[in-house]
Order: C-alpha cells, then structure tokens, then sequence
C-alpha cells in the first residue's frame, strides 16, 4: 500500500479530531445515568447549592426586617439566587439516579422545589413590601436550609 | 510639600486602586469557602506584584520607554509577538470582567438588569479614556476605591476572634468539606487575581505618560511598597468578612450582592451604599486601566504613537484599539454571559500567562545597557527569580486545576 501524502494524512487527522470532538459534544445532549458514587455527589453539590442560595435569601429578608438593606439591593440578590436554585435544581432532576438512592431523590427534588418557592414567595414579598412577612419566611427558609445541610453533611 | 501630597495621593490611589472585580469575588468567594486559609496567597500575591511592578516602574524610569517596548526589543519580534497575543488575549478577558463588574454594581444599586448597564458602561469608559486626562483616571478612580475600607470597618464591626483568624491564616488548613485540588485552585485563582498581567503594563506604561525620571524612582518605591500591601489588606478583609458571616452559615459567594452581604450585617444601609460606591470604582477604574492596557501593549509593540499624553487624533490607532476592545467587551456581555463566570475564568487565565509577562521583565531589569546602574541588584534578583518560580508554577497548573477541580466546583 503506498504511503498517503502529507498533505491527506492530515485531511484524515482534522476529520478524526472533528469527529471525536462531534461526538464528545453530543454526548452531552444524551441524559446522564450516574453510578451511585457520583449520584451522591452531584446530589451534595445541589444540596449545597441550596443551602447557599437558601440561606442568602433568609438573611436578605432579616436585614431588610431590620432596616438595614435597599430593595434594589435585595431584589437583584434574589433574582440570582432564584437563578441559582433553578439551575441546580434542573440539573439534579434531569439526572436518572439507582433506584435504591430513590428516597435520596425524592428528599433532595422535594427540598430544592420547596426552596425555590419560598424564594418566588419572598421576592413577591420583597417587590410588595409586605414587610410582616420577612421574619417567618426567612425562619422557614432557616429550617429548610438546615435540613438540607444535614443531609448534605451526612452524604460526604 | 507638594512632594508630600504628591507621595500621599500616590500611595492613597495605590491602596483604592489595587483591588478589582478579580480580587474582589475571588477574596469572597475564597473566605466563604476556606475562611482565611488562603490569606498566605494573598500576602505572597501582594509581594509579588509590588517586586515586579518596581522592576517595570525602575525600567521605566531609567529609560523613559515602557515595558513592551523593551521587551520587544530586547526578545526580538517573534517572542514578543507570543507575549503580546497571550497579554492582549487575558487582558481583554479582564476588560470584559470589568464592564461586567461596573455593570453588576449598577444593577446591585438600581436592582436594573445588568444587560441594560452594559452598553452604558461600555460608552462611559470609552469616553473616559478618549476625553479625560491620564492622572484623572488614575486619581479619581483610586480615591473612590478607597470606599473599599468600608469592608475593614465592617470586619472590625463584626468583632471576629482575632486570634482564631490569625491562627486559621497561619496554619494555612482546609475545611474538612473541602478537597486539596480545590483548595489548590483557588490559591492559584487567588494568586493571579493579585498579580494580574495588566496592573504591570497600566502601572509602566503610567510611569511613561507621568514622565517618571530617576528621580522619581523614591516615590515610586514608595507607591509600590506602602500602597501595594494596604491594598492588599482590603483584599483580605474582603476575604475576612466573607469567612465571619457567609462561612459558618454555609453560604458560598456567586454573586457582587452576596460579596456585599457581611458589610450589611455590619454597617446597614450606609454601609452598603459605601461598599456600593467602592464596588462602581474599583471596577470602572480597572476597567479604564485595562482598557488603555490593551492599547498599550499594541501600540508599543507595533511603534505607534500611544498615550494620553498624544491628543486622540495623534495616536488614532491606539485610540481605535480602545474603541474596538471596548465594542467587543460590550457585545461579549450581551450574549448574557454571567460576568462572574467570566471573572473566573480571567484570574485563572492570568496565572497561566503570567510567566509571559514577568520573565522579559527580569532579563530586561538585568540589562545593564539599559538599565545601567539601575540594574537588578541580589534582593531584586533573589526575589525575582523565586517569583518566576512560582509564577511558573502557578501557570503549569493553572489548567489542569481548572479541569480537575470543574473550576472549584468538585
């Protein structure tokens, strides 16, 4: 067989680097199957995500409680962190976990939608400016924030 | 004492102008997650930047052309062009991290969608470095900086326990819930946010449009090794908030408001506003600085007219450099890319072309044909090649820690 010429060998490398990088980028657009290991870490980092985002809207609504923050300040904090909980939210439900982490789904699923409701709760709050409802929201958000942080320890 | 005055506005816009949208979220998002475990990045940063930064001040000095047009002629076309297209190509992401950031505290003040500030910003700043004088730009923009001291009175109002800080600094430790790698990340990130290639470049070429002389060399000195380190300690009292108030509660910063949060718990609303301020001109003057950065560098390597010391139409091709950068900074944001992100991605992008930029410094302040008896002697030459160690370091890993670690987020 004779040798390819330099220049078609090269042809044949791009399209062989094209490919793989083609498929290495669909493969992104297939639903991930994760093993147990990495379903529970993709399930803490989502916790901590929530427990981050969770516990910045409760002080939010404490400080404005106090008097100590501007609106603008706090609605463009809460627009990210609901940002934020929506994003992670999704990522962790578009994931397909083993069946015996169900129960771990269902709690993490079930605690990030309650997050990013009591969070459209409190920027409605917030934009309304009723005021006496900053203290138990952010005390629900509190005890919310403090589940999900056990549950995110007890997966580490 | 106009010598005097002139010392102190110096050092006073070295302080409010050393910290920018890099040091700014990368401190915060740092103290939130290791507390103050880094702070010994910050403090080997701060060295740094204010080692090479004399070198590059002295270069100046003595030979009265600044650093790309040494390191061009010195290294020849060829390697000064790889310099130049990976300087102008991690600048330029820091310029875009800057517009992102005036237009995040803007949105922060307003609660108006960033998008909208960007292309105001844009505009804003080109105008600033097309119509204002060079020592404007400097000055003001360092001096509202300064509002960034609202975060050392926070930290102080917050009443840590100072010894445990210090001990949690010195002992360098991770928290438990964190990995090594990402701990490595960070100080990497940490580390080229604090020695940022542009600063080197605005702070030569500066030295160029002020027309420094040998004999400005003690007050340069002085701007770099008082300034340099005072800026550094707001940076760790950004860091240090974050870890009293966002650490313990498990918050981990992603956002400019969340950075702000410790100087409300401290200070209320007039703290916010401070820190408000300080955030709108930290960012805007760095901005301003990479912005001319990036002409700079273009303009001293291909031997155009450059400077604000040319009237506009003197150096137009400078000046359209600027105006091009800051278009495409502009429409960068507009495809809504999270300004943070991109903040990220800048410092540790930094870390991997600092060697580019601190190796030509060292040979060039080692030339004695140009720098005569201004040349390196043992403390800079000491300091100087450990650095380039370490900087090489920081920048072979850079990468790799990026990956690994799924930029900090493993």
């Amino acid at each position: 067989m004779r040798p390819a010429y330099p220049a078609a060998r090269a042809r044949r490398v791009y399209a062989a680097v094209a490919a793989a990088l083609l498929a290495v980028t669909l493969s992104g657009c297939i639903p991930a199957t994760p093993d147990a290991d990495t379903y529970r870490d993709k399930a803490e980092r989502t916790l901590g995500a929530g427990v981050s985002q969770t516990t910045t809207v409760a002080m939010i609504l404490r400080n404005l409680h106090k008097d100590k923050m501007f609106r603008p300040a706090a609605i463009t904090q809460m627009r990210y962190s609901q940002g934020s909980l929506d994003t992670a939210s999704t990522a962790f439900n578009e994931l397909t976990g083993p069946a015996q982490l169900d129960d771990l789904t269902r709690k993490v699923s079930s605690w990030m939608s309650d997050a990013q409701t009591k969070a459209d709760d409190a920027r409605t709050a917030i934009e309304r400016g009723n005021r006496g409802e900053y203290l138990p929201l952010a005390k629900e958000l509190t005890s919310l924030a403090d589940k999900m942080e056990k549950l995110e320890k007890s997966l580490r | 004492m106009k010598k005097i005055l002139s010392l102190a506005l110096g050092i006073l816009t070295a302080i409010g102008g050393f910290v920018d949208i890099g040091d700014l979220v990368t401190n915060a998002q740092v103290g939130s997650r290791f507390g103050m475990s880094l702070a010994w990045v910050v403090v080997l940063g701060v060295i740094g930047i204010g080692v090479f930064s004399e070198m590059s001040g002295r270069v100046v000095a003595v030979s009265g052309r600044p650093t790309f047009d040494v390191i061009r002629e010195r290294l020849g076309p060829r390697a000064a062009m790889a310099n130049l297209v990976g300087s102008v190509a991690v600048t330029l992401l820091t310029y875009i991290a800057e517009i992102g950031g005036v237009a995040l505290a803007l949105e922060l003040g307003t609660s108006v969608y960033e998008y909208f500030w960007v292309p105001f910003t844009a505009a804003a700043i080109w105008f600033v470095l097309w119509r204002a004088k060079f020592n404007i730009i400097e000055n003001a923009f360092g001096l509202l900086g300064l509002a960034l001291i609202v975060f050392s009175v926070a930290l102080w109002q917050l009443g840590p326990d100072w010894s445990q800080m210090l001990s949690n600094a010195v002992t360098a430790d991770k928290p438990d819930a964190e990995a090594w790698p990402t701990y490595f990340y960070y100080a990497v990130a940490l580390f080229g946010a604090a020695m940022t290639p542009y600063e080197v470049f605005f702070f030569s070429s500066g030295g160029v449009e002020e027309k420094w002389s040998p004999s400005f060399l003690p007050t340069m000195r002085a701007n770099v090794l008082i300034g340099f380190p005072l800026g550094g300690l707001l940076s760790l009292s950004i860091a240090g908030c974050a870890a009293v108030t966002l650490l313990p509660a498990g918050v981990s910063v992603d956002t400019l408001g969340q950075v702000a949060l410790p100087v409300v718990f401290a200070l209320g609303k007039i703290g916010l506003a401070i820190a408000i301020l300080g955030f709108f001109a930290a960012t805007f003057g760095a901005a301003c600085e990479t912005g001319l950065a990036v002409g700079y560098s273009v303009g001293q390597y291909f031997g155009w007219q450059w400077g604000k010391f040319f009237r506009p139409r003197e150096a137009a091709r400078f000046h359209a450099v600027i105006l091009v950068s800051t278009v495409l900074a502009g429409l960068v944001l507009l495809t809504t890319v999270d300004p943070i992100m991109v903040t990220e991605f800048s410092v540790v992008f930094s870390a991997l072309a600092l060697p580019l930029t601190y190796l030509p410094i060292l040979i060039v302040a080692n030339d004695r044909d140009y720098m005569g008896r201004h040349h390196n002697k043992w403390l800079a030459n000491t300091l100087g090649s450990i650095y380039l160690v370490i900087v090489l370091v920081a920048s072979i890993a850079a990468l790799p820690l990026m990956i690994w670690t799924k930029m900090g987020t493993a």
